[in-house]
């Protein structure tokens, strides 16, 4: 999953220890979603979207598309 | 350029901090543990039998527990990515030991000595120690 936060971070002059400092996680895990290597939790992804008051879909872009048509019904395979 | 305004709808994410003392807190916890673990060993030589050699003996189960619930304290404490490299670090540690055993089997049948089930437990414990305080060393 792709995402821009090394940019916006950049745009507000900050450090990584300053981002981590405002989403009270630690640097190391602003180091890992920058360079892709963890996508956040959902709860971390709208904290860093509330922080840069952008919605989640402008910060983080995701490759995977859903395999069945929406409203396919429910997935048969494990039944 | 200035911060952007808080936002009162801004979702609540806990704070995570790893500080020296938990790291502190899982060393001493460990230090405990051999030491109960070295008591329990030559307490049958030095003590009659009786409830306070059983107590001694059974100790370590005690110790044990207090490093899991550090380790848990920890973990708790630790932000989701931190938390995500500490059940890695279990994981391989599972691996590792799986490996080391295999190896060891195969070696004590070409007459290496057999060791106790305890160095299994100590080898597991210092692999996933070490493990950990690097995670967390590099979380700081």
């Amino acid at each position: 999953m792709k995402n821009h936060l090394r940019e916006l971070r950049a745009r507000h002059g900050w450090t990584q220890g300053d981002l981590a400092m405002r989403l009270c996680v630690s640097r190391q895990t602003v180091n890992a979603v920058e360079t892709g290597r963890y996508e956040p939790s959902l709860s971390l992804a709208f904290a860093i979207g509330a922080l840069f008051a952008l919605p989640i879909e402008n910060i983080f872009q995701g490759h995977r598309q859903p395999s069945r048509p929406a409203g396919a019904g429910p997935d048969t395979k494990f039944k | 350029m200035s911060d952007p305004p808080p936002d009162p709808l801004a979702p609540t994410y806990q704070p995570t901090r790893v500080y020296t003392l938990p790291v502190l807190a899982i060393l001493f916890s460990l230090w405990v543990y051999l030491c109960t673990l070295v008591m329990a060993a030559v307490a049958p030589h030095y003590l009659a039998a009786g409830p306070t050699r059983e107590f001694v003996l059974l100790l370590p189960l005690l110790t044990l527990l207090l490093v899991v619930c550090i380790i848990y304290g920890v973990y708790r404490a630790s932000d989701e990515y931190i938390r995500h490299r500490i059940l890695k670090c279990a994981a391989i540690t599972g691996v590792i030991l799986a490996f080391s055993t295999l190896g060891y089997f195969s070696l004590e049948r070409l007459g290496y000595p057999q060791l106790s089930m305890i160095v299994v437990n100590l080898y597991g414990w210092s692999v996933f120690t070490i493990l950990m305080l690097w995670v967390l060393y590099r979380a700081r």
